[in-house]
């Protein structure tokens, strides 16, 4: 069922432990299905184009840019909000080499884990500081970061393949940190530290997971969630015959963000 | 694909001692190959993916390489960059916008950019010129306003992609022309509308294609701090097809050239088949001059040598080139030559010889139809046939007007039912069809049904199912009839609402009715990517001075009108069939897919569409390439010469992606009933005459 070089990431674990059948059809049968997950389309979109704008003018700066005129000008209060939140209460950067928007693909037996970081930053002081700006509409909670894929993806990585970023220097996992800062509330998150035990047990818990994924025989194995609130903020509701009202509760997926996806000339 | 040996040397070639290879030669030479080797050479050895940057002639290859880049076993490393030259501008124009907006000329660079897709372009155009048409712009042309719009904005790509200013384009078309003085009016109307189009979009922050290009090239490039973290970033480089890249395009690739640790350049300087999108070959050929070293395999040395010796003799009868020394005999090359009176014949002929070789052990994969055109019949008659065979078959056609998807036209007709005050009418027909799709399972036959009884042509509106008789609702059958009063229900329920932005209707539409387990994945597909149309479109709407529900009327009016999309509507691609036979048309589709068949069955041989560009009297893909010498002249000896080559580029193209042989397939009269004796059919009766 799956792929030689498929790409495990933290959305599509995410994905798997949400709906197994959601996990089949969005990354082994790529089915674009453009059902709508909330009442408030223009809200939806609005979200996911503001986040989109702030990962951008973040960015932009790290470029050395001028983006303050755009954000002035504006028309959306909460991006002005949020690049205010930004410039007064950033997270601390330390001096180091600085990366920004970069991709890392880690072998796994024939498939690869990839994580796909807002910045790290490989301080002169030793520490590896990966941050991930956060713009979705939830109020971030402290322990659901703690313990989910996107943690253990993005730090397992980051030591893994780090050493492509700092010139053959492998990392060390007592070094790292994760800092999660949400735009709408810059302190909700501490960072969260990571250790050699911490990667052991990471590697161990990706390698079981894989194997359960890679274990299932057809597509029946990938069942359908018994937890219907599951369904109220998937696209395919539709296609599983799981019609139920469209929650509230919608958020974006941020991992799933990108410019590209933008209709655009072929060329 | 194998790839030839003598490529070893390049891949294995130093990482940081600024050596630049060109490898040259037929695609079956395995150059692609050779550069995911050395891809998978730069990342083993440590290099940064974020470093490397790989340039791809369009986004199918693009999408390939990377699934082959996934499949390569490899430690840790970073992504990789694989991009179109457009896909690359588009991104770090957006990127860099603060640096680069104001001195490329628009008129608010605080406001972020709006990137134009084709539709909308489109769309737009049509809206500037429409008032010029009015005043008589193009009369005693004989052309769809459609066919007008997509001239002029290739008209702006040219200028664009060949790096010359918007107001040569006249000039140089004016300059060029030999025939009747009234042309040279024509071409100051087209100067007149690309001028005010590009204002508009400056005006507006409005990047269309050719912005993307003129910005790109002519700006970001040029200012220091963008080349300093371009070149800073990018330090090793890798570009496929070269010959598949447009002047600009080149531009970039030789100014990086001298600047890379390393370099490795692919190309086949006697290919370059999009010569429409502007691509030039003979730029490849001088990129290969500029490296250190070249490797050429010659296509003797890597395919089939009957196929080759075939190719060099049509060439020589189309006037190309002169006869070189070949293994192989021509006639060789061609398994058979499938004559029929009725094009309908040659269609039947062709799907018999089909399934007779996949009786003989052929896999449906190892065959491709290549045609001018699929048009419905041929799609029809081969995908009936072959169903009936279970023979796996795909499709994959480039560049369709929207409206030809029965889900597109399903979508706008309810659209049209749940707008009622943009006055739009509807025909039986149209809302039949769409009731098929809604409906489902609905025959056409209970859709008609449907269509006829209820749906009042005075108001433009659905009547309650409650108005049909006994009879009649047992006909179309009860649970279609509850399905129908859902729709209408959901119709008249919307209509009551404030309404909302039309992409948003649409996918209510699709969430709310069209999206159940009837629905194929396919067509889930083709309506995502109506839905992005549509919202593109509105994203540029206040540009275009729309407003309110008067954004989806002139959308649906725009797709009804023929516009051409932007993407492709089915992503189906060679390898995402590989089991099946393909149908692939336009040709260049197929020469671009990097497919080598056993057979490959050409059809229409005797049409002139193998030979006759596009009737395209406002601009010329020639005239305004870089490359025109601007003291020549367009004399029908020049249009003559340029057809033949052109003609020659895909046989040989062809020949050089097919391993066991071809069948050439033609009728006395194509569907229209005219006489197929084209130039490539002349060719190909010369060339099968001679003496073995």
């Amino acid at each position: 069922m799956i792929n030689k070089g498929f790409k495990f990431s933290q959305s599509s674990l995410t994905t798997f432990k949400q709906c197994r059948r959601r996990f089949l059809l969005r990354y082994l049968q790529h089915m674009q299905w453009p059902a709508p997950l909330t009442d408030h389309l223009s809200e939806w979109e609005q979200t996911i184009q503001r986040g989109l704008f702030f990962h951008q003018f973040i960015l932009q700066e790290s470029l050395g840019l001028h983006v303050e005129a755009a954000i002035h000008k504006s028309d959306d209060p909460l991006l002005r909000t949020w690049w205010d939140n930004w410039r007064k209460q950033a997270p601390d950067m330390p001096r180091g080499e600085l990366f920004s928007e970069t991709m890392l693909s880690v072998p796994f037996g024939e498939r690869r884990l990839v994580a796909k970081l807002d910045r790290v930053i490989f301080a002169e002081d030793g520490r590896v500081l990966i941050f991930d700006w956060k713009t979705g509409r939830r109020k971030p909670k402290q322990a659901e970061y703690v313990d989910n894929w996107q943690t253990l993806v993005y730090r397992f990585v980051v030591v893994e393949a780090g050493a492509l970023l700092t010139g053959g220097h492998p990392v060390d996992p007592a070094n790292v940190s994760l800092i999660y800062w949400h735009a709408q509330y810059p302190q909700a998150i501490q960072p969260i530290i990571y250790s050699s035990a911490e990667h052991e047990a990471a590697r161990n818990r990706l390698t079981q997971k894989m194997a359960e994924i890679e274990g299932l025989p057809d597509e029946a194995a990938y069942a359908k969630t018994e937890d219907l609130t599951e369904c109220r903020r998937c696209e395919y509701h539709t296609y599983c015959e799981r019609v139920s009202p469209r929650g509230e509760d919608w958020d974006i997926d941020e991992d799933e963000l990108d410019w590209d996806l933008l209709p655009e000339a072929e060329l | 694909m194998n790839m030839a040996p003598e490529f070893n040397r390049a891949i294995n070639s130093s990482l940081n001692e600024k050596y630049t290879y060109f490898l040259a030669g037929p695609l079956v030479a395995g150059q692609r190959q050779a550069l995911i080797v050395r891809l998978r050479v730069l990342l083993e050895a440590g290099v940064p993916g974020y470093a490397i940057l790989v340039l791809l002639p369009d986004r199918a290859t693009a999408r390939r390489f990377r699934q082959q880049v996934d499949e390569l076993d490899l430690g840790p490393y970073g992504a990789v960059d694989l991009q179109t030259y457009y896909g690359l501008a588009s991104r770090l124009i957006r990127l860099f916008w603060p640096l680069v907006a104001d001195s490329a000329g628009f008129a608010a660079p605080e406001r972020p950019p709006v990137f134009l897709n084709y539709e909308t372009a489109q769309y737009l155009m049509g809206q500037l010129s429409e008032p010029l048409l009015a005043q008589g712009y193009f009369e005693g042309l004989s052309m769809r306003p459609q066919r007008i719009i997509s001239q002029l904005l290739d008209n702006l790509n040219k200028a664009a992609v060949a790096g010359f200013a918007l107001g040569e384009v006249a000039p140089r078309l004016a300059q060029a022309w030999t025939g009747e003085a009234s042309r040279l009016r024509l071409y100051e109307h087209v100067q007149i509308c690309i001028d005010l189009y590009r204002g508009h979009c400056l005006q507006h922050g409005l990047l269309d294609a050719s912005l993307v290009f003129e910005v790109f090239n002519r700006h970001l490039v040029a200012k220091d701090e963008f080349w300093r973290y371009f070149t800073e970033r990018f330090r090793h480089l890798l570009v496929d097809s070269s010959e598949e890249m447009v002047p600009v395009a080149h531009d970039l690739v030789r100014r990086l050239l001298h600047q890379s640790d390393s370099a490795l350049l692919t190309g086949d300087v006697q290919a370059g088949f999009r010569i429409f999108l502007g691509v030039d070959a003979p730029g490849a050929a001088e990129l290969q001059a500029e490296c250190q070293e070249s490797i050429v395999v010659e296509p003797a040395n890597c395919a089939d040598p009957h196929l080759t010796a075939f190719a060099g003799r049509i060439g020589e009868k189309l006037g190309q080139g002169r006869t070189v020394e070949s293994a192989g005999s021509p006639r060789l090359a061609v398994v058979d030559l499938v004559q029929t009176r009725y094009r309908s014949q040659m269609i039947e002929s062709v799907a018999r010889q089909i399934i007779e070789l996949i009786n003989k052990g052929v896999a449906p994969g190892e065959i491709a139809i290549v045609a001018p055109h699929a048009d419905g019949v041929l799609r029809f008659l081969l995908a009936e046939t072959f169903r009936a065979a279970d023979i796996p078959f795909a499709v994959i056609r480039r560049y369709e007007t929207l409206r030809e998807e029965p889900v597109v036209r399903a979508c706008l007709t309810l659209a049209i039912l749940a707008h009622p005050e943009w006055g739009q009418s509807l025909s039986v027909f149209d809302l039949a069809e769409a009731l098929e799709r809604a409906l489902k399972p609905l025959d056409p036959l209970r859709a008609e049904l449907v269509a006829r009884h209820l749906y009042d042509l005075r108001s433009g509106q659905l009547k309650n199912a409650s108005e049909l008789n006994a009879k009649m609702r047992e006909r179309i059958g009860f649970a279609a009839v509850e399905r129908y009063e859902i729709l209408r229900e959901w119709l008249e329920s919307y209509r009551a609402e404030e309404p909302g932005a039309f992409d948003h209707f649409l996918r209510r539409l699709f969430g709310e009715i069209l999206s159940n387990c009837e629905l194929e994945p396919e067509d889930a597909q083709v309506y995502s990517k109506l839905i992005a149309s549509a919202s593109s479109f509105r994203q540029a709407a206040p540009a275009m001075d729309l407003k309110g529900t008067d954004i989806g009327k002139r959308y649906v009016e725009m797709v009804l009108a023929g516009v051409v999309a932007a993407q492709y509507l089915t992503d189906v691609d060679l390898e995402e069939a590989p089991e099946s036979i393909a149908l692939v048309a336009p040709v260049y589709t197929y020469l671009l897919s990097g497919h080598v068949a056993r057979y490959q069955f050409w059809l229409d041989i005797g049409s002139m569409s193998w030979w006759d560009p596009l009737h395209q009297p406002l601009t010329n893909h020639y005239v305004l390439a870089r490359r025109w010498n601007q003291d020549e002249r367009w004399t029908d000896a020049v249009d003559f010469s340029i057809r033949n080559q052109n003609l020659y580029r895909l046989v040989r193209g062809l020949c050089l992606r097919c391993r066991g042989g071809i069948y050439l397939c033609a009728s006395d009269s194509e569907g229209r009933g005219e006489v197929q004796d084209g130039p490539l059919m002349m060719a190909v009766q010369q060339v099968l005459q001679e003496r073995a």
